[in-house]
């Protein structure tokens, strides 16, 4: 009985300690991130198939982790969205060259991303685990790789910037001209369709966007259309 | 009822397969502004461009993926691949604007029609505002000394003319300068002088120069280059804009002497289809004093200058006389061209324009423009003083996207100008006349030296013309000869002077004054259309110009004593441009007809190949052939002003027919009658003699052996004036590499009947049947009985030219440098074929030219600096020749931007650490410029 006891108590401290040390140390992505993506957000991506190793590496690290009841809210939308773009990157690198994520069969239905276990969807983090953060910013900080979507932060995201990093994603995606039109003329307004695929999730969608648009607002008589999803890889050319 | 629900339902599953079938969105810029006129492309050929909302809905029934090409001018061109129908959603698409390098940049004139500048079918030069701003010189035209393949040849702040690629005149007449789309040519000069009636510094957007011949699409005289000067649209850019600047000319000969000029523009937009545009501009200072002594004979016969000089900036001193006391020729004592015109120079242009847009693209506008001065100006035969001149020019012109036509009707009024040579010529006439003068030249000369034998020539030839001068011989205590009539000589200064001179700068008569009238007009009309909306394989352009000339110089300048002429140009043309090759290969055809009323008329043609290399196209190569002319001015066609010691004689037919000179005179040779003779145009230009052999004939005249004398005399057949060609073929490269921009170009020019003008001497009469003793048939020559007369020629002997031209630029981010270096030959031809025709290159083989500057270095202050250098090189005009040394020129600004006033102020010296140097031989020495300017410009 003794015995038991010590050994129960033993597993469940060495279980607790690998859980406290595995309180996420994020140095590696960041300087992998930092090497592979430039300041305005482009993915080198023929450097990235290059690293594969040590991209594989972040991955399977950060797969051994999983957010556990102890975690804070912030501490779990940061590794959920590092997560999503690190295994993107992944996806893509490992097929790459090729003009567009869409060109890999289903590429966001695949289940290849471990989490605790099992393998899960890119579409499975996105449409089941975030929707169940409830925080519509975050869709605001995942790179797909593609054109239209928002762009890659080249510092991983972390509980205690969180806040500060969901804001600026959000307010720099908003005023992209390239991926909202609001009319200076008229009073109409092309907006990104990330805004249709998680319309449910946003309280009220007009005052979401005047929050973070700027020297414009736009109101319930704005003509909104939601334009189409450029899915194109987002390469740079020179 | 159930068929109501399945033709409705039927209806929706169609609409809905229908909205399935496009490909629709919307396109902006980086601004985020709507992009209209996009051409879109699907799949590189479905077409369709984007309407004023920006957006584009094109029908597609094809597969996917589909790439969707969009390119729009000074954008980068974006290429969008969709995976999957956009089920009637739209694309939005941004496109990104092109950085502004000197490549990519848009030109208008080399193709008629918008195209980047690396792929012209032909070397462009380009001057913008910024080039202004940064500049180092008084004004922008100046600042233009520092564009590549440039040449400037100045007078002084006012007249001054710019030349590419070789024969720079004094009088430009073989480069073109137009001022949106009109050329701002003086009638009665066939040439601009400077900017007077161009354009506005502060209204000024852009200038494109086409270095060469450019007749295929600009007609008559786009033939040594031709200059664009664009102005700003009212309704881009309207405002109130200033500048001043007050500043100093340094020379030795004038001193230290200030200079002031001042500019506004003012463009009022009243609504977004209505404005008005207002530029006025005023400058006053100083001329540069131009005292050449040098001789202006090309042959030195070995005569001591005290008998016989004829210095470039003297005048008077071209009449000569024969002294028997001498032994030869004597000229007579001229005035300086400082004595005969009082240095001052004053511009003020204007400018008025009213601006409708009745739709979008399209733009009438209405333009009167006026400009009034007074300068001293080198014209091709003489020097002249320009008092109160006067041009306007009204203009009516209708643009649109594919449509230009355009309408300008410009007069001159010569006002108050007078020839210098011909005044001082006249005052000295009125003091002495030349039979006078001469006579006493010689009769004191033969006393003097009877008296005086141990007196050395040169003081006996100085008494001898001080006597022939003021008819007596300060502190001389001798015998002096009895003046045979006629006052002493008026000195400058003197009110005797100032009266004579008044008199003779304000007497029409051809002999005895030297003012020089005018009224002559022009009348032109353009008109150019682009077919690119409905021929759309290949960009079809078809124009056609009329030109109308009307002399009135009341027979000052013209041979319109009797009545006004006229005379009528013409030209029609077409260009077909095609690209092939996924835009690399561009293809330009273009041909072009013109007629001058009374010349043949002639084809101009030019091909050119222009090929992009790189993936992006960021070098090109082109090669072309151009063809060029340029018709006889109005003075070769119609010059018929006779003043006495030469009369000018133009030579188009009817003016041959009409010219006309009747000489009563006797000669005993011929017989104790008086003698008649028609000296007719016709008659000069067959049975004339060159002054060459004229010369050779007089010199060696001895009764000993005359005959070989007489043997000497050429008489020469003088051909009517027609127009002058070039041929031209070019090789060209520019490219983009890092950072740096780089131009090369290589030409070949051959020019035939290159037009010319010469002296002839025309004897009354010449018969061979006189006996070599009297002269054989120079016998009229030995008895003074002959007219000299202007006439104008081609040269029988074709010429050859080849140049090379290097540019490179390079932008840092605080600094700009750009460098250019140009080697311009004229190759060696056969100069036994027209001995008479000497080629006037005036241009140096070598030029150099560097820019180094910043526009902010720190905080507001900028600075720039000019270096130019050229190898020496011979300057030959019918007025005068000389050798222009080699020289470099140094200039500088330092400026400072005030942003709050919106205003910079600029400190500039031109010229510094120089010493004084020439551009036009018989205009003054350039010394130093120093000024400062201030700018307002919002």
């Amino acid at each position: 009985m003794n015995f038991k006891i010590k050994l129960t108590s033993i597993l469940f401290l060495i279980c607790t300690c690998w859980g406290y040390s595995q309180t996420i140390d994020n140095s590696d992505l960041k300087t992998f991130l930092k090497k592979h993506v430039s300041e305005e957000g482009f993915v080198n991506y023929d450097k990235l198939v290059r690293n594969k190793e040590s991209l594989d590496d972040i991955v399977m690290g950060l797969s051994k982790i999983s957010p556990t009841s102890t975690w804070s809210s912030n501490e779990v939308k940061a590794y959920w969205i590092n997560v999503y773009n690190i295994n993107v990157l992944k996806l893509v690198s490992s097929y790459y060259p090729l003009k567009s994520i869409k060109y890999i069969d289903k590429p966001f239905q695949v289940d290849f991303i471990s989490v605790e276990g099992k393998k899960v969807s890119l579409d499975y983090i996105e449409n089941t685990i975030m929707k169940g953060l409830e925080d519509p910013r975050i869709y605001f900080t995942l790179n797909n790789t593609c054109v239209s979507a928002p762009s890659l932060n080249r510092e991983p995201y972390t509980a205690e910037n969180l806040e500060l990093q969901l804001e600026t994603a959000v307010k720099a995606f908003v005023n992209d001209t390239s991926k909202n039109y609001f009319s200076n003329t008229t009073n109409e307004a092309i907006i990104s369709p990330i805004f249709k695929w998680h319309a449910s999730e946003f309280k009220n969608l007009i005052i979401f966007i005047n929050n973070y648009l700027e020297n414009k607002q736009i109101t319930e008589q704005t003509k909104l259309t939601y334009s189409s999803f450029d899915w194109t890889l987002n390469k740079e050319t020179y | 009822m159930k068929i109501k629900l399945t033709t409705i339902l039927l209806l929706l599953v169609s609409l809905s397969t229908f909205s399935q079938n496009y490909i629709k969105g919307k396109i902006i810029g980086d601004d985020g502004t709507p992009l209209i006129g996009v051409e879109i492309k699907i799949n590189n050929s479905i077409e369709a461009s984007s309407d004023f909302t920006g957006e584009f809905n094109i029908p597609y029934q094809g597969s996917y993926p589909v790439d969707v090409t969009f390119s729009y001018i000074e954008y980068i061109t974006l290429t969008k691949t969709l995976f999957e129908p956009a089920n009637g959603i739209n694309l939005l698409v941004q496109m990104n604007k092109e950085k502004i390098t000197d490549l990519t940049q848009v030109v208008v004139a080399a193709s008629r029609s918008t195209e980047k500048k690396i792929e012209t079918p032909v070397t462009i030069e380009t001057f913008s505002e910024k080039s202004i701003i940064n500049g180092t010189s008084p004004n922008f035209y100046d600042e233009l000394v520092n564009v590549k393949e440039v040449q400037l040849n100045s007078n002084n702040l006012v007249s001054k003319t710019i030349n590419t690629r070789g024969f720079a005149q004094g009088t430009n007449t073989r480069f073109l300068q137009i001022a949106d789309g009109a050329e701002f040519t003086i009638p009665v000069f066939n040439a601009s002088i400077g900017n007077s009636l161009g354009v506005n510094q502060l209204d000024v957007d852009n200038i494109e120069i086409l270095p060469g011949a450019s007749s295929a699409l600009y007609g008559a005289n786009a033939f040594n280059g031709i200059m664009f000067i664009n102005s700003k649209s009212p309704f881009e850019k309207p405002g109130i804009s200033v500048y001043y600047t007050h500043g100093y000319t340094s020379q030795e000969a004038a001193g230290v002497n200030d200079f002031n000029d001042f500019g506004l523009r003012w463009a009022y937009k009243m609504t977004d289809k209505v404005a008005l545009k207002l530029n006025i501009s005023y400058i006053e200072g100083s001329d540069w004093i131009a005292n050449d002594q040098n001789s202006k004979n090309i042959v030195d016969i070995g005569l001591p200058p005290v008998q016989y000089f004829d210095a470039v900036n003297i005048y008077g001193d071209e009449i000569t006389g024969n002294s028997a006391a001498a032994g030869g020729p004597v000229s007579r004592t001229g005035y300086n061209d400082a004595d005969l015109n009082d240095g001052k120079i004053e511009n003020f242009n204007g400018d008025l324009s009213f601006h409708i847009k009745p739709t979008l693209d399209s733009e009438i506008k209405i333009q009167q423009k006026i400009s009034y001065g007074t300068t001293n100006f080198s014209g091709t035969n003489t020097r002249a003083t320009l008092k109160n001149f006067l041009v306007l020019q009204t203009g009516l012109s209708y643009t649109s996207s594919n449509l230009t036509f355009r309408a300008y009707y410009t007069v001159d009024d010569a006002g108050d100008s007078y020839d210098m040579v011909r005044t001082a010529i006249n005052v000295s006439k009125s003091a002495k006349n030349n039979n006078e003068w001469f006579t006493d030249y010689d009769n004191a000369l033969a006393t003097f030296r009877n008296d005086n034998p141990t007196f050395d020539n040169n003081t006996l030839l100085t008494m001898a013309r001080e006597f022939a001068d003021y008819s007596t011989v300060e502190g001389y205590n001798g015998n002096l000869p009895n003046s045979i009539g006629g006052q002493p000589r008026f000195d400058p200064g003197t009110a005797a002077f100032n009266n004579a001179f008044n008199t003779v700068t304000t007497s029409n008569d051809l002999t005895n004054g030297s003012r020089f009238q005018d009224n002559s007009y022009t009348l032109q009309s353009d008109i150019n259309y682009n077919f690119q909306d409905i021929i759309k394989f290949a960009e079809f352009q078809l124009g056609g110009t009329f030109k109308k000339y009307g002399l009135n110089s009341k027979g000052t300048v013209f041979n319109d004593a009797n009545g006004k002429i006229d005379y009528d140009v013409y030209g029609v043309y077409g260009q077909l441009q095609k690209k092939l090759l996924d835009d690399r290969l561009k293809l330009t055809g273009s041909v072009r007809y013109d007629k001058l009323t009374d010349l043949e008329g002639s084809f101009s043609p030019r091909l050119s190949v222009n090929y992009a290399l790189g993936k992006r196209k960021t070098r090109n190569l082109r090669a072309s052939f151009q063809t060029g002319f340029r018709n006889p001015t109005s003075s070769d066609l119609y010059n018929g002003a006779n003043y006495g010691f030469i009369a000018l004689v133009g030579s188009a037919k009817d003016n041959l027919e009409n010219y006309s000179q009747v000489i009563n005179f006797s000669n005993p040779i011929l017989g104790p009658d008086l003698q008649t003779v028609d000296i007719t145009g016709n008659h000069i230009y067959d049975s004339s003699f060159s002054v060459g052999s004229v010369q050779k004939f007089a010199n060696s005249f001895s009764s000993s052996n005359p005959q070989a004398a007489i043997d000497l005399l050429e008489i020469k057949k003088v051909e009517a004036v027609k127009a002058e060609k070039v041929e031209s073929f070019e090789l060209g490269y520019r490219a983009g590499i890092g950072r740096f921009t780089f131009d090369l170009n290589g030409y070949y020019n051959k020019y035939t009947d290159f037009i010319y003008t010469k002296k002839v001497v025309t004897p009354y009469f010449m018969d061979a049947s006189i006996a070599p003793e009297y002269g054989g048939i120079g016998a009229a020559i030995l008895s003074q009985q002959f007219l000299v007369h202007q006439v104008y020629t081609n040269a029988e002997v074709p010429i050859e030219t080849i140049g090379l031209g290097f540019g490179v630029e390079r932008d840092f981010k605080t600094f700009f440098v750009s460098g250019s270096y140009n080697y311009t030959k004229l190759l060696d031809y056969d100069q036994t074929i027209d001995p008479d025709f000497v080629p006037e290159f005036n241009t140096p083989e070598h030029a150099a030219k560097l820019t180094f500057g910043s526009e902010k270095l720190f905080s507001n202050f900028g600075f720039n600096t000019n270096l130019r250098w050229n190898s020496e090189y011979e300057w030959v005009s019918p007025f005068a020749f000389g050798t222009i040394p080699e020289r470099v020129v140094f200039d500088a600004q330092i400026s400072y931007r005030i942003p709050a006033i919106k205003s910079m102020v600029k400190a500039s010296a031109n010229n510094l650490f120089g010493e004084e140097y020439i551009q036009v031989i018989g205009a003054g020495n350039i010394g130093q410029t120093y000024f400062l300017s201030l700018t307002y410009n919002p």
